[in-house]
Order: structure tokens, then C-alpha cells, then sequence
């Protein structure tokens, strides 16, 4: 099977994206149903060679590609980039002007040159546009740390309010009361001071379950076994569901488990109880045999 | 680190690929580099913990790299004007490089 180039031309042509002018409609109106944004009706003239303002209803205009959306990631990062700059920077005329450039050529529908113009705005920001950025993240109980080492400035978003840090300069963060979204788990069983007769297993005796109940918000429990008696280490498991199976050695423990939000906030511990394990004794039953 | 899917903690092992939602933390002394696709760098400190986020973001949704639940990182981009990064906190999200528009 083979095609001539026509044919070639010609599915080419059918498959590029494309809109019908309604009747009635501007210019304007079609890039606003097409692209989404009416100042796009200049792109629309420029793709499709039109002089006029005007478009009789039913031609069908060529749009844009996937280029169009990559030229237009690399504009408003270049106008972000120009916002946020430091104003005494010696190369911001320059960047201006390039972005400037990238606009028109924007609205010209030359979108790879537009891109390029666009990206060509970050080299004139500064004269540590060429250094590596660096910077350092430091999260307490208490905070966020933000320090801005090198390169580019970071920006920082909290609340909707983005803050540029510039490099040498540091932004702390106080954590909003982390613990106050989430309530303690109210334990349910075992019972504070039971006595549980479990029978021995392979990694020790039982398992048994502890629950609790759920949380509303967490998205995980944080819980912590403690033998008594400097017997052992503290166990600390993470789980999903407000229960939990352990298998642990005969002996006495205090138990007590967290709330923890998807953010990785923890509650306050709920109020400690303790159990014992101790292992039931095997029943050996002897039947009276019929032998004398 | 800890698989998504999985409920252990597995010592990490060099060059280990890193997949969305999955964990990685450091011990006391301990300390992790993690290379992100576009060539970024982040070192972990000791005593930190980071999951690694959604890595095919939704339109609409602000795009994120890795979460740092405790302790302290340090990025580094090379190519700032290509490369970017974004860590979540509890508290704010940082960004550096170029900004990323999903249309």
C-alpha cells in the first residue's frame, strides 16, 4: 500500500485541529470558544493569514498546536520570573524587552520563537542566573525553615501568598498549630488493666488487637507499645485502620496511639492504658484407658 | 525507604529507583541522594523523612516533587532555567527554577 504525497497532504490537513465560524460570530468570540481567551483572535490572523477583523460563518479556521500551550508555560514563567526579580537587577531592561519580544511573536503565532524569547528572559535577570540554585528546607515540630543559598531566588507559597527568598536570606515559617486539627483516638480494647491468657505463637503470644476509634481527618495512627519493667524496647507501628494486630511476649504493657493527618501532623497521645499477657497453660486431657 | 504499596521499611539500596508515594528516611548520621528525573538534587540530612509525590500531576493541580514531613533537605539545580523543583511542607510549599503552567 503505498500514498502520494497529496494524499499524505491532504490527511494531514484533516487531522490538524480546526473551528467552524457560527454565524454571528466575531473573532474574538471564536478564540474565545476555541482557545479560551479572546485577545487569542491576533493568533487566529496571523495562523491563518487573515487581514481582516471579520470571518464569513462557516470557514473553518486552522488552530494552534500542542506548541501553542508549551509557548505559553515558557511566557507567563518568564513574566512571573520578571515580577518577582529583584528591581536593582542590572539585567531586567534586557528581560523586559525580551519578553517583550516573545509577546509579539506570541500574538504572530510563532510559537517555538516565542518559547525561545521567552526562555531567553531568565538569562538577563540577573548576573546568578547561571549559578546552580540552592537551597535548603528545615521542618521542626515548631517550623519551616527556608534558606535561599544560591542562583534564583525561591519562592514560597502559604495560604495563597507566594514570598520570594532571595539567596543570603532566610524565611521562617511558625507551624499553625499542628495539633489542634486532630483529637486523640479514645482507646476501645483491651480494657485498661486487663489480663489477657493467650496461647503462644511463633513470634510470641497471641497476636491480640487493639482498637480504637477513628479520627475524623486522620489518615493514619501512630502507636506505641512500652513493656513494663525495662522488659524490652518500645514498639512504634504506623497503621491505616484504627486497629492493630501484635504479637508480643508474655509480660505487662502500656499502650497509646496518635492521629496522624496526611500532612504527617500528629494529635496529642491518647491517655495511656496498660494490659498483661500472660500464656494459657495447655489442657492435657488423659481418658481412662480400657487396658488393665 | 517504604514502597507505596508496602508496610515496611527497607534499607535503601544504591541507585534504587524512587516511584510516586513512596518514603524515604534517614537515620541518626544517616543522609540520602535523591536524583529527580530533570536532573534536580536533594540531600537528606539525619532523622528526616520525605514521601516522594504523584509524579504525573493533573491539569489544574499545582505540581510537586516530594513532600518533607521532618528534618532538612538541600536542593540544587543546575539548569535553573529548565530544571525546577517544589517540596511540600506542613506548613508551605517552596518552589525554585522555572515555573511549571498546566494549561
Amino acid at each position: 500500500m503505498s500514498f502520494s504525497p497529496f494524499a499524505i497532504a491532504a490527511v494531514l490537513a484533516a487531522s490538524a485541529p480546526a473551528v467552524v465560524v457560527q454565524p454571528g460570530e466575531t473573532l474574538e468570540q471564536v478564540a474565545q470558544r476555541a482557545l479560551g481567551d479572546p485577545r487569542a483572535a491576533a493568533e487566529l490572523k496571523s495562523l491563518n493569514g487573515l487581514t481582516g477583523d471579520s470571518v464569513s460563518p462557516g470557514t473553518s479556521l486552522h488552530l494552534p498546536g500542542p506548541e501553542r500551550a508549551r509557548a505559553l508555560s515558557a511566557l507567563l514563567a518568564a513574566r512571573n520570573a520578571i515580577s518577582q526579580a529583584d528591581p536593582a537587577s542590572s539585567g531586567l531592561a534586557e528581560a523586559s524587552e525580551s519578553l517583550r519580544k516573545a509577546e509579539q511573536l506570541f500574538q504572530a503565532a510563532r510559537y517555538e520563537d516565542a518559547a525561545a524569547a521567552a526562555d531567553a528572559t531568565w538569562r538577563f535577570l540577573s548576573s546568578s542566573a547561571q549559578e546552580n540554585t540552592r537551597f535548603a528546607v528545615q521542618v521542626t515540630d515548631r517550623e519551616t525553615r527556608v534558606t535561599s543559598q544560591s542562583g534564583q531566588p525561591v519562592r514560597v507559597e502559604q495560604d495563597g501568598l507566594t514570598r520570594p527568598v532571595r539567596p543570603g536570606q532566610t524565611l521562617t515559617l511558625p507551624r499553625q498549630s499542628p495539633r489542634a486539627a486532630l483529637t486523640a483516638p479514645a482507646l476501645l480494647s483491651p480494657a485498661d488493666l486487663a489480663r489477657l491468657g493467650l496461647r503462644p505463637g511463633e513470634n510470641g503470644v497471641g497476636p491480640i488487637t487493639l482498637t480504637w476509634q477513628n479520627v475524623a481527618g486522620a489518615a493514619g495512627y501512630a502507636l506505641e507499645i512500652v513493656p513494663l519493667g525495662g522488659a524490652g524496647k518500645p514498639i512504634a507501628l504506623n497503621v491505616d485502620k484504627p486497629e492493630a494486630r501484635v504479637a508480643l511476649a508474655a509480660g505487662k504493657y502500656s499502650w497509646s496511639v496518635r492521629a496522624v493527618a496526611s500532612e504527617g501532623d500528629q494529635s496529642v497521645a491518647s491517655p495511656r492504658r496498660t494490659f498483661e499477657l500472660w500464656i494459657e497453660p495447655l489442657k492435657l486431657e488423659v481418658k481412662e484407658t480400657r487396658w488393665k | 525507604m517504604k514502597r507505596a504499596a508496602g508496610d515496611e521499611w527497607t534499607p535503601a539500596l544504591d541507585g534504587a529507583p524512587l516511584l510516586a508515594n513512596d518514603k524515604v528516611r534517614t537515620l541518626r548520621g544517616g543522609s540520602a541522594l535523591i536524583e529527580f528525573a530533570n536532573g534536580s538534587l536533594v540531600t537528606l540530612g539525619e532523622d528526616a523523612l520525605i514521601g516522594i509525590a504523584n509524579t504525573h500531576p493533573l491539569p489544574g493541580q499545582e505540581r510537586s516533587d516530594l513532600t518533607l514531613l521532618q528534618g532538612r533537605l538541600d536542593a540544587e539545580l543546575d539548569d535553573p532555567a529548565k530544571q525546577s523543583i517544589s517540596v511540600n511542607t506542613p506548613t508551605a510549599t517552596v518552589r525554585a527554577g522555572r515555573e511549571i503552567v498546566f494549561q
